[in-house]
């Protein structure tokens, strides 16, 4: 029952509760209905049975107990409902109502009223012996009985429709009260990095819902204030940086191209041209990405021959790979035209080739390849591995920061970043870029998709 | 050395705040060559780029008082048609197209090279002025950039594109020493090293086609360092 909505455990528990409550509340009723009853009964009985022996005692002569109504007199005050049977010391019975016809009395303890069976009824019994008479006045229960039956039925039929009734209200009741909060949860599901800006619905009124829907609200301003001022940061740090790395760059190259320095000084200056060249690499990364989260990533697109576009690189990448003999095995289709910024597409091809050389095996080997399929560009890059991306890991691998293979990766010098700017770049050209299902055990294989140009065909 | 069949020392104005990004423009243009004026702020460029007539400008887009796009504008609206590179310090395409559209030529994002500067900047006034061929040389090895030609004295030589375009970087600058890096990011336009071997092997194909039986071998290692192209 835990795993279901509020809605009807709510519901299922008021229905129980209400049940079982009716039911406990019918029973203490009926029961205490009969005690009084009875009570009641048992007290006329007593009163009978002293008027009775008040009666007797006041009179001077014997009764004839033959005679009906001498007998009768005893007791005329006695409402013709109850049945009266009088016995004497030898144990004669000298008087009996005419209501009992050849039927026993039975005789409980006196003084101790009892319910027992009459033929085919159930009667109040009580005897009271005074002297050497014994008075036993017993009551017909059946009409009492026939009215606990009665209400029995009654509360047969009404306790399911009270539930039923108060079923449909706990479900209507907890429905109204809680679709504000699957409103809230359809929301805030749907919030997400690109649209931090949206907020829950508000929700009227003063109740503890409309409180909770406020309260995720300012969380979630705070949220968005935070989270901006680190986008913020990613994307002013990026600006802020390439100035200065404009200038060392141009520095750099000035140097070299004064001809006039010791070879000492040349060689340091390679060394700051290439850590200046991995900064350019890392810092345009980060825009990309705080551009891309802050939706602002576009690029202007341009018509390009991709066929002759990865073929360049794939020359590359052959050339690349020959130090760890690693095989090149590559196939494209021709005249394939797709919109590009070639700037970024070309970081994000190289960014996959360079990632199956270096998460290949030595003399491994690697399978690329470009097709038409229907109206996208279908670029597919395969390799050999030792380190499979496998379970969980394959959902997060164009995650931030995501290292299948962290100490390795770090030792590359890599940030983690490659394949969440390659996804981010590959989404700017209207595509995507998932991670196959490789039948092949120990292989890899990426494939980004590219709507063709509307102008290339 | 670079032959431009119509040759003057060209004028040019570089509208820039960043001090330091404005001395390497400086440098670099007029150690091409050609004269260049700095000024600092959006309201002296303007001024200046409407009293005089320059070639070209080169234009920083965010600068303290009229900004860049809004100079442009005002520029283009006077018809002041100069030929106009842009220089913006973010990535933003928004911000590209804008320039675009407010009437630049060109643009070159920072962080970007002098080397590259320079070469856009001759495409550009080229394309505006309609100096149609444009020839490098360097001792008896010469490269028609229209024509697509390379020529060893009297020898043709047949060049891929990529060699095309490594020759090409090589003979901007003969007899200086070009990093590796400086050629993977400007030729190859790979944004990192990718461990590589890729200048060295394709050095060596052009080294085959070039120096291949000649007397002098004008591609030059410079050990630890890179390669040179040299005249003599």
């Amino acid at each position: 029952m835990n795993g279901r909505p509020l809605r009807f455990q709510i519901t299922v528990l008021a229905v129980l509760v209400t049940g079982l409550g009716m039911t406990v509340f019918a029973a203490i009723m009926l029961d205490q209905l009969r005690i009084t009853k009875l009570e009641n009964l048992d007290e006329q009985h007593a009163s009978q049975a002293a008027q009775f022996f008040k009666t007797l005692a006041r009179r001077s002569e014997p009764v004839d107990w033959t005679d009906d109504d001498s007998v009768r007199a005893l007791f005329d005050t006695i409402q013709t409902f109850h049945a009266i049977e009088i016995e004497e010391p030898r144990g004669t019975i000298v008087y009996r109502s005419r209501t009992l016809g050849l039927l026993d009395l039975p005789t409980p303890p006196d003084g101790l009223p009892q319910s027992l069976p009459v033929g085919d009824r159930r009667v109040r019994v009580n005897s009271v012996s005074e002297g050497n008479i014994r008075f036993r006045i017993a009551t017909d229960l059946g009409p009492t009985l026939a009215t606990e039956r009665k209400m029995l039925v009654e509360f047969a039929v009404a306790v399911p429709i009270i539930c039923g009734l108060i079923g449909l209200g706990a479900l209507w009741l907890t429905r109204k009260t809680l679709l504000p909060v699957e409103t809230l949860t359809t929301r805030a599901d749907a919030i997400t990095a690109s649209n931090l800006a949206e907020r829950l619905p508000e929700v009227p009124g003063n109740d503890e819902i409309a409180k909770l829907g406020r309260t995720l609200n300012r969380m979630m301003d705070r949220l968005q204030r935070s989270f901006e001022q680190s986008r913020r940061f990613a994307s002013d740090a990026s600006h802020e940086l390439k100035t200065p790395l404009t200038i060392i760059r141009g520095e750099t190259d000035a140097a070299m191209r004064s001809g006039s320095l010791p070879p000492a000084a040349e060689r340091s200056i390679v060394n700051i041209q290439e850590e200046t060249g991995r900064l350019v690499h890392i810092v345009e990364g980060l825009l990309i990405l705080s551009q891309a989260d802050a939706g602002k990533f576009q690029l202007k697109l341009q018509p390009i021959d991709l066929s002759e576009f990865i073929r360049e690189m794939a020359e590359d990448v052959e050339i690349l790979a020959t130090p760890r003999d690693i095989n090149l095995e590559i196939n494209i289709e021709d005249g394939i035209i797709i919109d590009a910024e070639p700037h970024f597409l070309r970081q994000a091809a190289l960014n996959l080739f360079d990632n199956a050389v270096n998460y290949n095996r030595d003399s491994g080997r690697i399978e690329a390849g470009l097709r038409l399929a229907g109206n996208e560009a279908v670029f597919c890059i395969a390799n050999t591995t030792d380190h499979p991306v496998t379970g969980e890991d394959r959902e997060r691998v164009f995650d931030r920061f995501f290292r299948a293979d962290r100490s390795r990766d770090r030792a590359r010098g890599g940030q983690g970043l490659g394949l969440s700017i390659c996804a981010e770049i590959i989404r700017a050209h209207r595509g995507q870029i998932t991670l196959i299902n490789e039948p092949r055990a120990d292989w890899t294989t990426f494939e980004f998709r590219i709507p063709i140009s509307a102008q290339g065909t | 050395m670079v032959v431009f069949k119509k040759h003057t020392p060209m004028n040019l104005l570089v509208i820039e705040d960043e001090k330091k990004i404005a001395n390497l423009i400086n440098k670099g243009l007029r150690e091409q060559g050609y004269n260049v004026d700095v000024v600092h702020s959006g309201d002296t460029g303007f001024e200046r780029a409407t009293s005089q007539p320059y070639d070209a400008i080169i234009l920083d887009i965010m600068l303290p008082g009229r900004d860049g796009l809004s100079l442009l504008r005002a520029l283009r609206e006077r018809n002041i048609s100069t030929p106009v590179m842009i220089l913006t310090a973010r990535g933003d395409v928004n911000e590209k197209v804008e320039g675009l559209n407010a009437g630049a030529d060109d643009y070159m994002a920072k962080p970007f090279s002098m080397d590259e500067l320079v070469a856009r900047l001759r495409a550009l006034v080229r394309r505006v002025t309609g100096e149609s061929i444009s020839l490098y040389k360097a001792g008896e090895l010469s490269m028609n950039l229209v024509s697509r030609e390379v020529m060893r004295g009297n020898r043709k030589i047949e060049l891929t594109a990529r060699e095309f375009r490594l020759l090409e970087y090589l003979m901007r600058a003969p007899n200086q020493v070009l990093t590796r890096t400086q050629i993977i990011e400007r030729v190859w336009e790979y944004h990192f090293d990718p461990g590589t071997n890729l200048v060295d092997v394709y050095i060596q194909r052009l080294r085959r086609k070039v120096d291949d039986g000649e007397e002098l071998k004008m591609i030059q290692t410079i050990r630890g360092v890179g390669y040179s192209i040299v005249s003599k």
